[in-house]
């Protein structure tokens, strides 16, 4: 994804972050993003996506664009304020992926021995804090919303740069989707090590429990009943080739060759 | 939706898929996720085409041998409570054509 706008003074840092779009390998790359910044009048919209053949026109309280498909090129103005031009590109990144199979979702993103494993869960349900302590041998995929897509062989979760309290660049790994793995505060902590080597950590859900807790951790704003359906089989499809389970991972920290468990 | 001789259908923006033998259904206006098992699988399935509450009590007390009372009161409540979720909608009072 190319990203044309104004000087980033609404916002410098997410401009930091998105130079990663140049060089991740997501379906995303052809497309030109072209901003513009406008006055909205403030008043509480949500964001409403509709698609057509010819692409998809978003709105928000704070933006409003078009992306046109056959031109690969997306025109948007946004609002001047912090974290609008970001918001405005999740949106359009969760669109463009959902075209390619694949979709945004809630979650942190880890990479471990190249196998990739992602953590869903809602706002302050860890992501972030489990990013942070993940030792060395981990690749950090993100702290906010990850990128899953099916492949030929299964599925594939990437980085995204749109991160929540981590900063910095967030660099374009991505991996073969191993597990996926809900957070859960309340269970026992198991260590993030065990999470991604053994098969048993945490908990089994039955497949349909599965499903429904993707949907809610979904990134996902197209409305009609064609989309929702779609994104069920999606969704119903990557939880019957990918493993899903509930945990509480803790933080590991390596010692002389012991491990112990971090607070958490 | 107390009354029985309503006609009811399934909210035709609503995304479902049957999952081993549960059906779990997306409403499309509050994206809330919803599993239906069991007798609620089953009303699911009769509602393939709108059907009068009525009918719906005959199906379950057919397919669950419960008395004609206690069918009524599981539907009622049943169906109440997808309509407040946004998954079924009353359509009016016309008889559908019949199986």
């Amino acid at each position: 994804m190319r990203l044309f706008a104004p000087a980033p003074s609404a916002w410098e840092d997410e401009a930091v972050r998105y130079a990663s779009f140049q060089a991740n390998d997501l379906p995303a790359d052809a497309v030109s993003v072209s901003v513009t910044f406008a006055r909205f009048r403030r008043r509480q919209r949500p964001v409403v996506v509709d698609g057509d053949p010819e692409g998809y026109s978003f709105s928000s309280e704070s933006f409003q664009g078009r992306y046109a498909r056959r031109q690969h090129r997306v025109d948007v103005r946004c609002a001047s304020l912090r974290g609008v031009v970001d918001q405005f590109l999740r949106v359009l990144y969760s669109v463009l992926l959902f075209e390619q199979k694949g979709f945004l979702i809630h979650a942190a993103g880890l990479a471990f021995r190249g196998r990739g494993f992602v953590f869903a869960g809602t706002s302050s349900s860890g992501k972030t804090t489990l990013v942070r302590r993940a030792g060395e041998a981990f690749d950090v995929l993100g702290d906010e919303l990850i990128a899953v897509r099916r492949e030929a062989s299964g599925y594939r979760v990437s980085a995204t740069p749109f991160s929540g309290a981590r900063e910095g660049p967030v660099v374009a790994h991505s991996a073969p989707l191993e597990k996926i793995f809900l957070l859960d505060r309340h269970r026992d902590a198991v260590p993030l090590e065990a999470c991604v080597t053994t098969g048993s950590a945490g908990s089994p859900l039955a497949l349909e429990e599965a499903v429904a807790a993707l949907l809610r951790h979904v990134f996902f704003f197209l409305r009609s009943r064609e989309t929702g359906q779609a994104m069920l089989e999606l969704l119903l499809d990557c939880a019957r080739r990918v493993p899903v389970r509930v945990v509480n991972p803790s933080g590991t920290l390596y010692v002389a060759g012991e491990i112990s468990h971090g607070r958490h | 939706m107390a009354d029985t001789d309503s006609v009811v259908r399934r909210r035709p923006d609503c995304a479902w898929q049957h999952v081993n033998d549960k059906i779990v259904v997306v409403t499309a206006a509050t994206r809330r996720v919803h599993i239906l098992h069991g007798s609620g699988g089953a009303l699911w399935g009769f509602l393939a085409r709108p059907r009068r509450v009525d009918d719906c009590v005959v199906f379950l007390q057919q397919a669950y041998e419960v008395d004609a009372d206690e069918a009524r009161a599981d539907v009622v409540d049943f169906f109440a409570s997808l309509e407040r979720e946004r998954i079924v909608e009353r359509i009016g009072q016309d008889a559908p054509q019949k199986d």
